[in-house]
């Protein structure tokens, strides 16, 4: 219904300044096809303007949210670029409106705007795709999972039976220093959070010698839904290639063959499918 | 007689009471403090609660003393049906019984864009138009019959109102169409009816003041931005002079009234006590105080 594009609207308003100005001095152009009524339209550009933006603080206090979800990455930018303001104009971004009009995630929508500058190559800070990539997975996780009543698992665990993750967990490959990465950003963050005043000065802590980017080897992770949240395992290569099979529903025949053609044993493949339906990382559809 | 009234008929008046949230109790006015020392002006504890942080250890002592309690839902868009999952109305059913809650209650607009999620938590008001009534009135009536309880939306604040009907319009038609009370704010009012232009006794025609069953009233300020003028909702001590009016209308006329919330818990108690003495004139409360049995 109309009213609910109108709210989506209000938000976007409220955010952006930019986007303020455009709806009131060309407002056919930045309304183009959003399902509003004539009516709508004109109890919008009758409220004063200056309303929009009464509170100055709102994208600094939404940022913070976003920053402490992807900590890691924001901080990676911020060291590069030496600049709040490329963070804050996320929410001029298409990736930002695009969300709020959609009812979509605001932080996915944010480690999309932070990956596309990646690929265009304004941020180049080589250990960020992989650090993002892993934030990425955590944050999708996190939103995905649901408490779910696990369906009781035979005696027999047939072929033709069919699985897939349970909501919040997920396995992802990385470049093998990544979690060092984090590790190295999250004690620098640990000190300058000791005195935040800190960073005004010249001989503050800077984020210095992060371990390289490992281009040949490989660590494997596996994200699993916790008592707060999605905490993250180690896991090996084999449960890799197995386990990214069940992103979507498949039967535990199709999930074998396909880690055979990665090279993986058939008596290693049931192993790993049965103890990921035992530990629940994997449920029966 | 709808169901609503053969409800509330059996509900007593509760008084006055205070507001609080997850933690407020650390950082401001401690309700259970406060009752202890001024039995006379607290009467009962509304607890603003929401999945994410729950119950907190002051709103369980509190319900521990057998006084009375109110559920204030803190993270629900009633104007928004896909909102309205399962697991929100089975948990914070859950929750309100807990510290059994004599109602839920709650801003009705949206207290979060999107999904219900990290960084999305953001109160707006409902667009004011028949649409948006009428999927509120389904959420209310589906929280209404799975709870149990009745369940009272509240006039959002902001500084944006959009749709084509007055606020007081918009809540008239939710209550009678969902067959329930209504939580009053008047502070909120106040802001509205400023930010139109009208006076603040505007739009009272025709409203069913006997679905008035909680009113609320805070400290609000006049700001600017750019050079408009807002009330800002900021809950300091001291309501505005339109806000106090409304108040003193209302309660003149609502004969179902049941409660009035203070919400005041960011502030320290004795910038307080004049408002919650005067509201108690306002509105006074003779609580039966358990007898002490000795064996």
């Amino acid at each position: 219904m109309s009213y609910h594009t109108l709210q989506h609207l209000t938000v976007r308003l409220l955010f952006d300044e930019k986007f303020v100005k455009f709806v009131y001095e060309d407002p056919d152009s930045a309304l183009l096809g959003l399902d509003l009524s004539k009516e709508e339209k004109a109890q919008l550009l009758a409220i004063d303007s200056r309303a929009w933006s009464y509170d100055s603080l709102r994208r600094l206090r939404t940022m913070r949210s976003l920053v402490e979800e992807f900590k890691a990455s924001t901080t990676l930018v911020l060291a590069e670029t030496r600049q709040l303001a490329f963070l804050d104009k996320f929410f001029s971004s298409p990736q930002f409106h695009d969300s709020i009009q959609k009812r979509g995630s605001m932080g996915l929508a944010f480690a999309e705007y932070l990956s596309e500058k990646f690929r265009q190559k304004e941020l180049k800070t080589p250990q960020l795709a992989d650090v993002l990539r892993l934030e990425s997975l955590m944050a999708r996780c996190r939103r995905e999972f649901q408490k779910i009543r696990v369906t009781p698992l035979p005696k027999t665990l047939k072929d033709d039976l069919r699985i897939k993750f349970v909501p919040g967990a997920d396995v992802g490959a990385f470049q093998a220093n990544t979690v060092l990465t984090i590790q190295k950003i999250e004690k620098y963050l640990f000190e300058v959070n000791l005195m935040p005043a800190m960073v005004l000065c010249d001989d503050a802590p800077r984020l210095m010698d992060l371990p390289a980017v490992e281009t040949k080897k490989k660590s494997y992770l596996m994200c699993v839904p916790a008592a707060n949240g999605v905490s993250l395992i180690d896991i090996e290569k084999s449960d890799y290639l197995v386990l990214i099979e069940a992103r979507s529903s498949l039967t535990i025949h199709q999930a074998i063959e396909r880690a055979m053609a990665s090279g993986i044993t058939k008596s290693i493949a049931q192993e790993i499918i049965a103890r990921a339906l035992e530990e629940q990382t994997l449920h029966l559809v | 007689m709808t169901k609503f009234f053969d409800k509330i008929a059996k509900i007593p008046r509760l008084g006055v009471g205070i507001s609080g949230e997850f933690g407020s109790a650390n950082k401001g006015i401690e309700a259970c403090l406060l009752q202890e020392n001024y039995p006379e002006l607290v009467h009962f504890f509304e607890y603003g609660g929401d999945l994410d942080r729950g119950l907190d250890e002051h709103v369980r002592r509190w319900a521990s003393t057998g006084l009375p309690t109110t559920y204030h839902f803190l993270d629900i868009n009633i104007e928004e049906r896909i909102d309205l999952t399962s697991d929100w109305l089975v948990e914070t059913i859950e929750m309100a019984k807990e510290i059994n809650a004599t109602w839920l209650c709650g801003d009705a607009g949206r207290w979060h864009f999107g999904r219900r999620e990290r960084g999305h938590q953001m109160l707006m008001p409902p667009i004011l138009c028949m649409d948006s009534v009428l999927e509120s009135v389904d959420n209310i009536r589906q929280i209404q019959e799975q709870s149990a309880l009745c369940c009272l939306p509240e006039n959002p604040p902001s500084v944006v109102y959009l749709g084509e009907m007055h606020i007081l319009e918009y809540f008239a038609e939710i209550a009678e169409r969902a067959d329930c009370g209504i939580l009053l704010d008047c502070a909120h009012l106040a802001i509205f009816q400023h930010s139109r232009n009208l006076a603040p006794l505007t739009g009272f025609d025709n409203f069913p003041f006997e679905r008035v069953i909680e009113m609320h009233i805070a400290g609000g300020v006049l700001k600017e931005t750019n050079g408009y003028q807002y009330i800002d909702d900021d809950h300091s001590p001291e309501p505005l002079e339109s806000t106090w009016q409304i108040l003193k209308y209302v309660i003149e006329r609502a004969k179902n009234l049941r409660a009035i919330v203070y919400e005041c818990e960011h502030n320290a108690a004795e910038e307080c006590l004049d408002n919650f003495i005067k509201l108690n004139e306002m509105f006074p409360c003779k609580i039966e105080t358990p007898k002490l049995t000795v064996k």
